[in-house]
């Protein structure tokens, strides 16, 4: 019998690209994606004018052209939103992953999107958006992911230790507990416009973003895509398991609270302002190390790029598949995602995608 | 590097797995750990490469604390080739043994021409340059453990750490590893399962037992009948090698 797994032991596509060209191709994609991806949608808008809007607004020159509205109030907010919040869920991912050795690791495993979710679907199903406008829901669904952050960290702790194992299991159980919740509340709420908002809110959607919170989303996720750019080398270490990691000079159990805290407010932020769009965190990933190979140095850039394009243009369809009504991005992010994970799967070289 | 335990006691719980170490091991000395499985050597090897905080005494590397010493200073001088460790994502053989580097340039440097120059060094030391561009993930076991002691060379420590590195070797990569330990010139710790190659390469034996040092010394002082039937519950006679004169073991049912 002859043994198969050479001819399994594929090296990542794109091993050899040096990270600077990878980078710039990937930013240019992405720009010319966002300008292409203002265009589309129930009111198409050419691009020529689309570039002359940007170009008015960005020149500083106020003169308003036809599409000005469409463009600079709906789609370039919306646009901007998705490419940071994809590449924040992705990034969070990538740290989730490496965090818990795990490739099947994902940010909403931690619990920390049932825990927005349960924050935002309190607020919906009770007060509404009375207390702080239009940054209610947000704020709830923000705080709900720090606090699942927060309940999943201390039950997960042993001693001064916090195996990774116990983190995944304990943010599964506490997942299911609030989806308990969750269901519950929309059960048991007689306004059924909030049922519609909170399934919206549930499956994701980066429909209606304004300028206002997707500044602040923006910048922060970029902030803290920054910061994880900064820990990437010492992901890699992680990797070795915790004896691996300290016989190099690695503090493993301080990394992983840096890293929890890092993926809490990035999932944190995103989901807030965009719902809980699934698949991302765990698809990205994968795509991602399978492509440029497991050196976080270059999967957490790299991954932050393509998950902003993915997201632009899943969200472009959600403009456009069923428009003029607007369809959930987690439907979109499912059925594009499903796909390519199970690629991911069939061509790793274990077959486990790592997972041994 | 001399290494030096002083009244160490350490483990996971309240109770240590290992208590009232006290060894000197001086530069250049190949010393072998041994004992029955559970007896500690494993928890006593972690407490020289920081993985576990000893909850008393002292571990002295050189002259200084280990455990008040800057982390990536005692990374520099100490390397570990552990038991068991996880295959991790898809890195490829040559960047897990570049990993060997980081204690020596940071998070945030990359890595030079020097740096590469050892590690392509290390990898052909360990035999397995013809892997380089392999997955980790494809190796067998023993393909595994050569590459991650490549890793352990690279870092070109100055006190290497073994903790039963011959664990899924083949005959001739179990002796491979050994002499390739010996040739470094450093000062080696090494757990080992077999007492037949602890006989072979050691200069002093350790004999732990049930978290003490039950008896230290060259090989032909300590494994006597006496410490096979109490510690490892077997009989036994020492012999020289009929070719290479070294000490050797011979177990037998006591």
């Amino acid at each position: 019998m002859t043994v198969r797994v050479a001819a399994r032991d594929r090296p990542p596509l794109l091993r050899r690209v040096p990270l600077p060209a990878l980078g710039v191709v990937l930013a240019a994609a992405l720009v010319l994606s966002m300008t292409v991806a203002i265009g589309i949608g129930p009111v198409s808008v050419p691009v020529g004018d689309v570039v002359d809007a940007l170009t008015r607004h960005l020149g500083g020159s106020g003169a308003a052209g036809r599409y000005d509205f469409i463009v600079w109030e709906l789609r370039v907010p919306r646009v901007l939103q998705g490419a940071f919040v994809g590449a924040g869920l992705a990034v969070a991912g990538l740290l989730t992953q490496a965090m818990t050795g795990n490739p099947l690791g994902d940010p909403y495993v931690l619990g920390l999107s049932s825990g927005a979710a349960v924050g935002a679907v309190l607020v919906l199903t009770t007060a509404g958006s009375a207390v702080l406008g239009l940054l209610t829901v947000p704020a709830a669904a923000f705080l709900g992911a720090l606090a699942a952050a927060a309940v999943v960290f201390a039950l997960a702790r042993a001693g001064t230790r916090t195996p990774p194992a116990r983190l995944v299991m304990t943010g599964i159980a506490l997942a299911q507990l609030l989806s308990g919740v969750v269901s519950f509340l929309l059960l048991t709420t007689r306004n059924s416009n909030a049922q519609q908002q909170v399934l919206f809110w549930l499956l994701g959607s980066l429909a209606g973003t304004q300028w206002a919170l997707g500044t602040v989303g923006a910048v922060a996720i970029g902030l803290l895509i920054v910061a994880a750019a900064a820990v990437s080398s010492r992901l890699n270490l992680l990797v070795l398991g915790d004896d691996g990691a300290a016989a190099l000079g690695l503090n493993s159990s301080r990394l992983r609270l840096v890293l929890l805290v890092l993926v809490t407010l990035l999932t944190g932020t995103a989901v807030a302002v965009a719902g809980s769009i699934g698949f991302l965190g765990l698809v990205v990933p994968n795509l991602t190390r399978l492509l440029v190979g497991a050196d976080h140095r270059r999967a957490v850039p790299v991954g932050a790029l393509l998950g902003a394009l993915i997201l632009v243009w899943a969200d472009t369809a959600a403009r456009v598949v069923l428009a003029p009504t607007e369809t959930p991005i987690g439907i979109l992010t499912a059925v594009f995602g499903v796909p390519v994970f199970l690629l991911v799967l069939r061509r790793s070289a274990t077959g486990t995608a790592g997972l041994s | 590097m001399k290494l030096a335990f002083a009244g160490v006691g350490a483990g996971y719980t309240d109770v240590p797995a290992v208590r009232d170490v006290d060894v000197s091991v001086a530069e250049g000395e190949f010393v072998a750990l041994v004992g029955p499985n559970g007896s500690g050597k494993s928890t006593l090897l972690k407490t020289v490469y920081r993985a576990l905080k000893p909850s008393a005494g002292q571990v002295v590397l050189g002259d200084d604390d280990l455990w008040r010493a800057p982390r990536r200073d005692v990374a520099r001088a100490v390397a570990v080739l552990g038991q068991d460790q996880p295959g991790g994502f898809d890195f490829t053989v040559r960047e897990a043994v570049a990993l060997g580097r980081y204690p020596h340039h940071g998070p945030f440097a990359r890595l030079g021409p020097a740096d590469a120059k050892i590690v392509d060094e290390a990898l052909e030391r360990c035999g397995c340059g013809h892997l380089a561009d392999r997955s980790l993930a494809t190796l067998s076991g023993g393909e595994r453990q050569r590459v991650l002691f490549a890793r352990a060379l690279a870092q070109r420590p100055r006190l290497l750490v073994l903790d039963e590195p011959t664990n899924h070797l083949d005959p001739r990569h179990q002796i491979a590893v050994l002499e390739l330990a010996t040739s470094l010139g450093v000062t080696v710790l090494a757990a080992l399962h077999s007492l037949d190659l602890a006989a072979q390469y050691a200069d002093t034996v350790l004999v732990l037992d049930a978290g003490r040092i039950h008896r230290s010394g060259p090989p032909r002082d300590v494994f006597e009948p006496q410490v096979l039937r109490e510690v490892f519950g077997v009989g036994g006679t020492l012999v020289d090698d009929p070719v290479t004169g070294a000490a050797r073991l011979l177990l037998r049912p006591l």
